[in-house]
Parts: structure tokens; C-alpha cells; sequence
């Protein structure tokens, strides 16, 4: 196919028309997503990809300094807004600003570009531009490649795809510019560019299209966190708390491990807000819940159930290894002094642990339902006891476990020993 | 200008958004209407094609082209009602699909005429693109509001041009010098909006799904009303413009009295219909720009902006007596409950959000030592010093 002069001057204005209305995609998903770094610089770097692009296009035949001058100046800031481009990418994978960087490569660049007209080789400035440009979309596409995430892999692929036909194509337009040589560059330049157009009015009407698809999932995926969460204390709310911990019994079962459970209850809570406001009361359930979120495994999850309770669910954990976590957690809180900005304040919790072996939950014996439910039985007795302690609920396997363990024997004698369901395990340490 | 080029950049630019939309679909949900555009493509790539090819066709071809071709942008036009929930125009479509095949049929075995079968396209892709910009009128959420002016622009645009290009028909004979290179120009700046607006409905699923999202995130599940981060988010908006316009702001705090007793004698379930009911009730109390929200347990907040001290109390006195009347229904029983009301002012919105909502809670307990069931008005921090009681105002039984 021959690619003539009516074509390239016919592109060239479909190009334009694109982009302008990629800048108006870009503006309007600015207005969606206010808060993400990328559409904003975006909107910039089209904006100079547009000037450049018809600066450079209606320059390029041009003889006479000033002709040159402003040809190498066009180039320079098409290749600049192609470098916002990747910047843009950059800011929003929360990469660090290069924005000096690229200015002073792009000044370096268009510094060489100057010398070359200088000398009177505008073919040699005209290859130089082009390869500089190839260059900087292949950079654009890299900075796509390596921003990759799970669940965006395909987005970024396909800009780093759209990226890497940019650069076929600059790259593309250079040779055959430079296989027509000195004399006959001029006749070939509207066919090489034509090309350059066609794959640049492709991949860059794709790429906007799949930059706007980056900017809503990654939104997307932001939004789904804050909705499983509790937006005080970070912890997950009732609606995550269901929906993982389903999933994580189940894996539990099937991976052949145990899960204890642990409700917590902050004591007094109540006194705490009627005395010293819900604003006090706020800072005593964000210290619990920093603690919780630095004692817990990554594996281990951790849930506000609503006002003061709390919850976490560790998978593959015994009852020593539960004891010693809740132990942990319950001195810690103790010890903790909270500041409230006018003093400090010391709070207590009181815990209630249910435990289920891996065949239990195999044989569907027990559910979270059921386990709640005893640790929250179990809370319950710990309240009754004093508070700032911790209650297992003594089915039959926390029992044989407490036999088993060494951890255990210090517990004195208990009414409820034995095979009754409704005796309570005791504490050894979170006793007073 | 030469464009022929140009058409097929676009048709493979257009095949590959297309794939994109279609890869998109699975994971937008509530997308139903999606299929319909993914399905478009197919009439609308080959239409496209058929009509690249100008007049050199079979015959049958040449009957097919215009139907096929509006059939595209008629299952555009009803995937986009579908998406909008808004009834489906399939008589329109059908109407327009069939009299473009009725008359493209005339126009190649009877009359052969090339205009004259432009002039049906042109005037149905006027017909349904016109419907589409109608349609879109409805979308009324303020944070899609743009992505309906992209896609009601790039549709308007599509529906102009195919003006343009029926009026240019009736040009006189004489004027195909300057006529032509205007429909070639026309044509290419159609196939570019059609571009556009698989690009727009690809932004509007996206935007509209994280719209939903967003609900998700700064509404309290059980009430419905703000929860804590919605507040925030919209509390920081309304301090700074009360401040900007030199407005005061006012806080009051609600709080259910003995809500707990509600809770350890009926259960949990009445507990959460009694703060469903309790909620429904303070926004129907306040249907305006204030804003309702619940800070977690029985407390609830409402934000009155551009109200003074007094115009608070009047209001919080008005929720005392309206929640002391309202009959909450508790499973089978009925219940009757009251609450205490703690307000906070801010006379030019100077005091920050954390701070108006410390004062209100302090004014709050105020209230409830006082014997619950009143209202009470925390002292401005910026006239008196910090630790002066609450003033209390209002008695409940008196």
C-alpha cells in the first residue's frame, strides 16, 4: 500500500481530532476519580503531545533557521508530553516524581537536535528526534511493564503493548527515512509518517481507553477495602468479617489445621464514653485495635463486630498457642497507657476463646457461628469472673488439650472438670 | 484530504476498544445492557466496511448495508436504555431498522439511487443517536455528570453531523466542489465519535460501579444514613464553605436514652429496627442540604449548616419531641423511647470538625446527667473558656 501526501494530511487531522477527545476522556475521568495522581498529568501530557505534534508535522519540510528552530522545538515538547505520559504512570503506581529528569533529557536531546541543523543535517535531526521519541515511548511502555499488579496485569500488558507499537512505529518511520538517504528524504517523508500516524492513531486511541480502565479498577479495588473495613479502627467490619471468614474456615478445614476464635470486650467501655466523651472512647478502641493489628498474623483476621466487642479468628493456632496470644494481647492492653490529650488513661479487656480442632471442622461439626458464639459465652463468664481476664469455653477438646498441656497445670481445680459442656476453663495468669 | 486510511485505522482501532468493552464486561457488575453494545459492533464493523466500499456491491449487499449498519447503532441505543434501567425501545429500533430495509430495497431494485439510500442512513443514525442523547438525560448522579457529557456530546455529535449530511443531499448540483470533501470530512469525524462513545460507555460502567462503591463505603449499613467516613468526607466540605461564606455550622449529637435496655431486653434484632426506624426518622426530619450520619452504636449526628445556636436548639428541641412521639415498632410490641440531644455551634465555621463534634458529645452528657430527654448547648470555645459547663436549656417531662 502506498501511503501518500492526501493520506498524511488526512491523519494527521484524524490524530488530532483523537486526541482531542482523549483529552476529553481524560478530563472527565479526572472529574470520576478526583483523587488519583495519573489523569491530571495525563491531561498535561496530551495537551503538549498535541501542540508538539502540530508544530512538529507543519515544520518538518521547512527550510531556514527559524523554520528549524521551531521544528526542533515541536519535537521537543512531543517528545516531553510522550514522557509525561510514563511520569503520569509513575505517580500513579506512587513512584517518586522524575519530572526534572525528563525535562533535562528532553533538553539534551533537542541540544543535539540543534547542533545536527547547525551543521545542516536536518535528516540526521529529523533520525535523532525519532529515535529519542522511539526511546521515550519504549520507556513509557517499561514503566507500564514494571508497575504491573495482580489483577491489572492484562491493563498494563496492553499499554505496554500500545507503548511498544509507538515505538515500532518511530522507529519505523526513521529507517525508512533513512534508507531513502539525503535526496530522496523529502519525497519519502509523507509515506514514513503516514505510517508513524496509523500505528500512532491505533495504539494511542488504545491506551487511552485502557488508561481510563487503570484509573476505575484500581478505584474500584480501593473502594471494595474501605467497604469491608471499619473506617475508625481499620479493622473489618461485620460485612468483610462474613464474607472472609467463611472462606478462611473453610481453608482451615481443608488444609487440615485448627481455628480458635477470640471475642474481645473492652471493660467499662461505656463508663469510659459517659465519663470522657465518645472522642475518648474512639482512642481506646484504635489502641486495641493497633494492638491487634500488630500481634496478628497476616493469615490471622480481625473484626469490629459493633460498639466495643471485637474479634479475631486465628487459623492454625492450638490452645496454648491461643492462650499465649490472648495473654499477650489482654497484658498489653492492661499495661498500655492511651492519651486522651488531657491525661492517660488505662483501659482493660476481657476475652473469650472457643477452639475447634481440624476434624471438627471437617466433619462440620462446628461453624464460625457456633464458635462465636461459645467465645462469646466464654467472654461472658470472663465478665462475670472480675473482667480483664480470659475464658476458654471448655468443650470437650480444650479440655483433653488442657490434660495434655503443661500450660495448664497450674489451673487449679475447677467445679465444671469433667464432661460437662458447660464448665469453663480457666485462666491461669489473666487471673487477680 | 484523503481519509480512506483513516477509516480503516479506525476500523481496527475500533476492533480492538470493542475487545476491551468486551473483556471489561465480566468484571463490572450489574452490567446488564453491556452484551447489547459488544453485540452493536458486529453490524456496526461490517455496516462500516460495506459502506467503505461504496457502490461497487451486489445488489443484495447494497439492500443490506443501511439496515445492517443501523441496526448497530440501534442495539447501542437499547443496551444504553437497558444499562439506564429505562424502557427498551425495541419498536423504535425495529421500526427503524425495517423502513431502512423496506426503503434501501426501493431504492436498489426500482429507483437505484446512492443519495437518496445515504439519506435513509444518515436520517435513522439521526433518529437513534437524538434517542441516545435523550436517554442519557437521566443519568442524574453529580459524580457521573461528566461521563454524560462526554457520551452526550460524542452521541449529539454523531446525531449533528448525520444532519449535516442529509442537508448537504439537498445541496445543489453545483455545489459537489466544496459539498464532498464536507460529507468526507463528516464521515470521518462520525467514525471517530463512534470511537468516543464505546470509550464513554466503558468510563460510564466503570464510573457508575465505583459510584456504588463509594455508596457502599460512607453509608452506615443498618440505617442507611453517613456513617463516620462519610461524614468526614462531606463534613470537610461543608466547614470550608460555611467558612468561605463566613456561615455558622451547627452540630447535634443524638443519642437513643437507655438504648442498651432496649437491646438486653427485646434482643438485637429490635435493637437494629429500632435504630433503622430511629434513623429513617431523623432523615425525614431533615430533608435538605443537612446531612445525617451515625457515629456507631445509638449515637447519630446531624449537621445543620447555616444554622446558629439558636436555630440549632429549635431544631434539636423539635427531634427531642418528634422522637418522644414517634411509636417504634419492636417486633410485635411497640416501643416508646426518648432521646438526649447534645448541640454544638460554630459561628463562622472556625472550629474544625473533631472540635465542634467534642463540644456537642460533651453537651450530650450534659443532657443525659441531667436526666435525659433534653436538649442541651455547649458554650462556644471561642467566647468562654474551654472547661464552662454545657448550658442546659430544654426539659423533656416537665
Amino acid at each position: 500500500m502506498s501511503l501518500g501526501s492526501a493520506q498524511y494530511w488526512g491523519l494527521l487531522l484524524a490524530l488530532l481530532l483523537l486526541s482531542v477527545m482523549a483529552l476529553a476522556l481524560i478530563f472527565m475521568l479526572r472529574r470520576v476519580a478526583p483523587d488519583q495522581p495519573g489523569p491530571a498529568v495525563w491531561m498535561r501530557a496530551l495537551g503538549l503531545v498535541l501542540l508538539g505534534m502540530t508544530a512538529a508535522g507543519l515544520t518538518t519540510l521547512q527550510t531556514g533557521w527559524v523554520w528549524r528552530v521551531a521544528y526542533v522545538a515541536g519535537s521537543g515538547v512531543l517528545i516531553l508530553g510522550i514522557g509525561l505520559l510514563g511520569e503520569g504512570l509513575r505517580r500513579f503506581r506512587g513512584a517518586p516524581p522524575r519530572a526534572r529528569r525528563l525535562v533535562l533529557g528532553v533538553l539534551a536531546a533537542a541540544a543535539v537536535a540543534l547542533v545536527l541543523e547547525a551543521l545542516g543535517q536536518p535528516l540526521h535531526s529529523l533520525l535523532w528526534m525519532s529515535a529519542v521519541a522511539g526511546l521515550t515511548w519504549l520507556s513509557v511502555g517499561v514503566t507500564a511493564w514494571r508497575g504491573m499488579r495482580p489483577g491489572f496485569k492484562a491493563i498494563h500488558v496492553g499499554v505496554a503493548l500500545s507503548a511498544a507499537v509507538l515505538t515500532t512505529g518511530w522507529w519505523v518511520r526513521g529507517i525508512l527515512l533513512a534508507q531513502a538517504g539525503e535526496d530522496g528524504w523529502r519525497q519519502a517523508l509523507p509515506e514514513a509518517n503516514a505510517w508513524l500516524l496509523v500505528l500512532s492513531f491505533i495504539a494511542s486511541g488504545t491506551m487511552a481507553l485502557l488508561l481510563v480502565l487503570l484509573v476505575n479498577f484500581r478505584l474500584a479495588e480501593r473502594l471494595r477495602a474501605q467497604a469491608v473495613r471499619d473506617p475508625l479502627t481499620g479493622a473489618l467490619n461485620r460485612r468483610g468479617f462474613e464474607d472472609r471468614s467463611s472462606r478462611l474456615m473453610a481453608l482451615s478445614a481443608q488444609l487440615g489445621q485448627s481455628v480458635t476464635v477470640l471475642v474481645l470486650d473492652i471493660d467499662h467501655f461505656k463508663g469510659v464514653n459517659d465519663q470522657h466523651g465518645h472522642h475518648v472512647g474512639d482512642l481506646v478502641l484504635k489502641a486495641l485495635s493497633a494492638l491487634a493489628h500488630r500481634a496478628k498474623r497476616e493469615t490471622d483476621l480481625f473484626a469490629r463486630l459493633g460498639g466495643e466487642e471485637f474479634c479475631l479468628v486465628l487459623p492454625g493456632t492450638d490452645v496454648p498457642g491461643a492462650r499465649v496470644f490472648a495473654e499477650r494481647l489482654r497484658h498489653s492492653f492492661e499495661t498500655l497507657e492511651i492519651d486522651t490529650g488531657r491525661s492517660f488513661l488505662r483501659c482493660t479487656v476481657s476475652i473469650g476463646v472457643a477452639y475447634a480442632s481440624a476434624p471438627m471442622l471437617q466433619e462440620h461439626r462446628v461453624d464460625l457461628v457456633d464458635l462465636l458464639h461459645q467465645a462469646d459465652e466464654a467472654l461472658y463468664e470472663a465478665k462475670r469472673a472480675g473482667r480483664n481476664r480470659l475464658r476458654f469455653y471448655a468443650s470437650a477438646e480444650v479440655l483433653s488439650s488442657r490434660l495434655d498441656s503443661r500450660l495448664f497445670a497450674s489451673t487449679g481445680g475447677h467445679s465444671g472438670f469433667g464432661p460437662s459442656r458447660q464448665s469453663w476453663a480457666e485462666s491461669a495468669t489473666g487471673r487477680r | 484530504m484523503d481519509f480512506s486510511i483513516v477509516a480503516l485505522a479506525s476500523a481496527v482501532l475500533g476492533l480492538l476498544l470493542a475487545l476491551v468493552l468486551v473483556l471489561t464486561i465480566p468484571h463490572v457488575p450489574d452490567a446488564e445492557g453491556a452484551g447489547y453494545w459488544a453485540l452493536a459492533f458486529l453490524p456496526l464493523g461490517l455496516g462500516s466496511a460495506l459502506v467503505g466500499r461504496g457502490e461497487a456491491l451486489p445488489a443484495l449487499l447494497l439492500m443490506l448495508r443501511e439496515p445492517l449498519l443501523l441496526s448497530g447503532y440501534a442495539l447501542l441505543l437499547i443496551g444504553l436504555r437497558q444499562y439506564l434501567r429505562l424502557g427498551q425501545p425495541w419498536a423504535l429500533a425495529g421500526a427503524v431498522v425495517f423502513s431502512a430495509m423496506v426503503l434501501s430495497a426501493l431504492f436498489v431494485a426500482l429507483y437505484p439511487s446512492a443519495s437518496a439510500r445515504l439519506g435513509i442512513r444518515v436520517s435513522g443514525i439521526a433518529v437513534l443517536m437524538g434517542a441516545a442523547v435523550w436517554s442519557l438525560q437521566t443519568v442524574r448522579e453529580p459524580a457521573l455528570r461528566g461521563v454524560r457529557y462526554f457520551l452526550q456530546g460524542a452521541c449529539g455529535l454523531i446525531a449533528a453531523l448525520a444532519v449535516l449530511r442529509l442537508l448537504l443531499l439537498l445541496a445543489p448540483e453545483g455545489a459537489s466542489s466544496w459539498a464532498l470533501p464536507l460529507v468526507q470530512l463528516a464521515s470521518m469525524i462520525t467514525t471517530l465519535s463512534v470511537l468516543a462513545v464505546i470509550c464513554g460507555l466503558v468510563l460510564l460502567m466503570t464510573a457508575r460501579m465505583n459510584e456504588a462503591l463509594l455508596q457502599l463505603t460512607i453509608r452506615d449499613p443498618l440505617t442507611g444514613v453517613f456513617n463516620r467516613r462519610g461524614l468526614d468526607d462531606a463534613m470537610s466540605t461543608v466547614l470550608s464553605f460555611a467558612k468561605r461564606v463566613g456561615r455558622p455550622v451547627a452540630v447535634l449529637a443524638c443519642d437513643i436514652d437507655h438504648f442498651k435496655r432496649v437491646n438486653d431486653t427485646h434482643g438485637h434484632a429490635v435493637g437494629d429496627a429500632v435504630l433503622r426506624q430511629f434513623a429513617q426518622g431523623l432523615s425525614e426530619a431533615f430533608p435538605q442540604a443537612d446531612l445525617v450520619g451515625r457515629l456507631g452504636g445509638e449515637e447519630f449526628v446531624v449537621v445543620l449548616p447555616g444554622a446558629d445556636a439558636d436555630t440549632a436548639l429549635r431544631e434539636a428541641e423539635r427531634v427531642r419531641t418528634l422522637v418522644a412521639g414517634q411509636v417504634f415498632v419492636a417486633g410485635e410490641g411497640e416501643l416508646r423511647l426518648t432521646a438526649s440531644i447534645g448541640v454544638a455551634c460554630a459561628p463562622t465555621a472556625q472550629a474544625s470538625w473533631s472540635e465542634l463534634m467534642a463540644r456537642a458529645d460533651a453537651a450530650l452528657y450534659q443532657a443525659k446527667s441531667q436526666g435525659r430527654n433534653r436538649c442541651a448547648v455547649a458554650v462556644d470555645n471561642s467566647d468562654a473558656p474551654s472547661s464552662a459547663p454545657a448550658r442546659l436549656v430544654a426539659e423533656g417531662h416537665a
